[in-house]
């Protein structure tokens, strides 16, 4: 009777490990297709990002930029920077004190400096 | 008894017995079946062959981008397209229907190209996403595309001859390989054509450039070159204490993006020349600090020596100035107002192994090191002999030709405190010296001295640099051109040109700049000095590059 049990148990394992393996294989095999289509995602959403990187490097073209500053100048006011832009603290420090001068000197940056020399 | 037999029946059986032995082992062979399949799987999974993305990755070449990471030149995946004729029915339709979509095709050699029996041929090396749809939407059999990779260079012109070109080397349907023609694509193929670049944590090369830099730079050059009416120019601009250059301009330049990768045959070629570090020139009086230089190092002299700077002759040839000087002159005015007279006298207080000595130390004999190969192939243009007569035209710049980046460099070591520098296009992780001492320390803030002076004497030549904002020095330097139909030089021809040091009371950057036969129109007479072309254009490049370069305007500098 203990035989026939033990027969059988080793047969069971037999079986059962066969069909674990199987299990493990199938898994795997799902596992590296799965890798693939993430990779096969990955690939594509890189050439995307390459492709999005050079549009936006395309748009920041300087020349651009150049003709935009100048076609909303009336709007955004931006000029090139200029080593007048650079304030010491002391001026910061005057501009606290008088809230018509700070903006006296924020307007003469804004409205005072043209594009060329 | 019974019961006794039948257990040594079953054990004892000499068949039983053979069952259970063939049954363990058919058992056993189970077991290392499935271990054996485990270990082949664990093991496979190492030696995976090469996956998806790297096999499709493979050729694609790295970013090259500026030193704050924008995009200089970048791959990207476009298409070829080719035909397969046996496969078109109405072949004069479809050449037509080819000839709307792509204007620049000759419908006649399509229609020939379809019609004369081949079985395969290339329409288009590369084609645009919107031409590659426009095909697809023909929905025509015998159209076919293969991948290709394509370099493209979002800012067009920008710093064209730094990055350089590619070009396609071998390609069949699926496949081409790209290789650097020049400049950066050509310095660092190896590191740009890596294998496997998705496994590049870091997929760009990080240039020394700056981007708003190097385009202010180009728009003021070439601005100033149609002022002037130059022929070219070019602008390079240099940290002297790395060696990191800011920004390189050499004008005219070409859109590598238009070749494609291919150099058309119609195009001139003098665009892909690089001015500031191809073209060696004689500089003219940019020359004359070094010997001044030389003499202070040696002792020879100070600034305050007096030489005489009465006209005199060497080997019949006599040497003058175009200005009235008086009999004796002291360094600090001969550098100042530019005598060729005082300079040539120094020269040959030096002699021919001090003028050596300087020149070698300061990089003058032999081509700049660095990364670019044109660079390295660019010697400068050393007189055969070194006669009395060489001497002094050398000293002031006649008979020596050197690129502006040789000029830039040499003028860099004589500002940085006498310190060798390499100049890099790479970006550099520190901003130490790290080259040898070369020139003493006194030697170097006597020349910032004297170079502070050129600007800021009211006899100067470079006077007209004198900016509200930087503390700026420099020499001027205008030599006429040889004619190369008759011997000698051309008076209404020449290449001015300056290089200066800013902020020159800490020094950080060397500018030095070139037109290529430039002429002042604008004034009461027309002028072709480096004092009037050059020098202006530089104060103008320093006012608006400084303080994108962080440099502190001086006047509000001292408030902090």
């Amino acid at each position: 009777m203990l035989r026939f049990l033990l027969i059988g148990t080793l047969i069971g394992s037999t079986f059962a490990l066969g069909l674990w393996a199987y299990k493990i294989n199938y898994d795997s095999r799902a596992a590296y297709q799965r890798v693939k289509e993430l990779e096969k995602s990955i690939l594509s959403a890189n050439k995307h990002f390459k492709i999005l990187n050079a549009e936006w490097a395309h748009l920041n073209r300087p020349d651009r930029l150049r003709k935009l500053t100048e076609y909303y100048f009336s709007e955004l006011r931006l000029t090139p920077i200029n080593p007048d832009d650079f304030i010491s603290f002391s001026d910061i420090y005057r501009g606290q004190s008088s809230e018509n001068e700070s903006t006296a000197l924020v307007d003469k940056r804004l409205t005072g400096i043209t594009h060329e020399e | 008894m019974k019961s006794s037999n039948k257990v040594k029946l079953f054990t004892e059986h000499p068949r039983t017995r053979s069952r259970l032995i063939l049954f363990s082992l058919m058992v056993l062979a189970g077991f290392s079946l499935i271990s054996g399949k485990i270990a082949f799987l664990a093991s496979k999974e190492n030696k995976k062959n090469i996956s998806y993305t790297e096999r499709e990755e493979i050729y694609s070449r790295l970013n090259i981008a500026d030193r704050n990471g924008n995009i200089l030149a970048t791959s990207l995946e476009g298409a070829s397209a080719y035909i397969r004729p046996d496969e078109i029915q109405k072949k004069s339709l479809v050449a037509k229907r080819l000839k709307g979509i792509f204007p620049d095709l000759n419908e006649a050699i399509l229609l020939n190209k379809l019609n004369d029996g081949r079985k395969f041929f290339w329409l288009k090396s590369i084609v645009s996403p919107r031409q590659e749809k426009a095909l697809l939407d023909l929905g025509q059999p015998g159209i076919y595309f293969g991948k290709r990779e394509y370099r493209f260079y979002p800012y067009g012109k920008l710093a064209s001859h730094v990055i350089g070109y590619t070009k396609v080397n071998e390609f069949d349907v699926n496949y081409a390989e790209i290789s650097g023609i020049s400049g950066v694509e050509r310095a660092f193929e190896n590191k740009l054509a890596i294998k496997n670049s998705s496994k590049v944590k870091n997929n760009s090369i990080h240039l020394s450039l700056d981007l708003p830099v190097q385009a202010e730079v180009e728009n003021v050059l070439k601005e100033w070159q149609k002022r002037m009416g130059a022929k070219a120019g070019g602008v390079v601009m240099m940290n002297i204490h790395n060696g990191e250059i800011v920004a390189l301009a050499s004008s005219p330049d070409f859109n590598a993006n238009k070749e494609r990768g291919v150099l058309g045959t119609d195009r001139d070629s003098s665009i892909y020349f690089n001015r500031v570090v191809q073209g060696v020139y004689e500089m003219g009086s940019t020359f004359k600090i070094f010997s001044v230089a030389q003499g202070l190092e040696k002792d020879l002299f100070t600034l305050d020596s007096l030489i005489d700077t009465r006209a005199f002759k060497i080997n019949s040839r006599t040497i003058e100035d175009k200005y009235k000087f008086n009999s004796e002159s002291s360094i600090y005015e001969i550098i100042v107002r530019s005598s060729n007279v005082g300079s040539a006298k120094l020269a040959l207080m030096v002699g021919e192994k001090g003028l050596k000595e300087i020149f070698s130390k300061l990089g003058l004999l032999e081509p700049v090191r660095m990364e670019l190969r044109e660079a390295n192939t660019t010697r400068p243009i050393l007189p055969k002999n070194w006669h009395d007569i060489t001497l002094a035209t050398v000293s002031y710049g006649y008979g020596m030709s050197v690129s502006l980046l040789h000029l830039a460099k040499a003028y860099a070591i004589l500002g940085n405190g006498g310190f060798n520098i390499e100049p890099t296009i790479l970006k550099k992780n520190h901003n130490s010296q790290s080259g040898s001492r070369v020139l003493k320390k006194t030697t170097s803030d006597e020349m910032l001295k004297l170079l502070e002076a050129v600007v800021t004497d009211q006899r100067g030549t470079a006077r007209i640099l004198g900016s509200k904002y930087y503390r700026i020095g420099g020499k001027t330097g205008t030599a006429e051109k040889i004619s190369i139909e008759k011997k000698g030089y051309q008076k209404d021809k020449v290449v001015a040109n300056f290089v200066g040091l800013f902020p020159i009371q800490e020094p950080r950057f060397v500018i030095a700049a070139f037109l290529d036969e430039p002429e002042n129109n604008l004034l009461q007479e027309p002028c072709r000095y480096a004092s009037c072309t050059v020098v202006p254009m530089v104060k103008k490049l320093i006012e608006r590059t400084g303080p994108l370069m962080n440099v502190i305007p001086d006047n509000q500098a001292l408030m902090f």
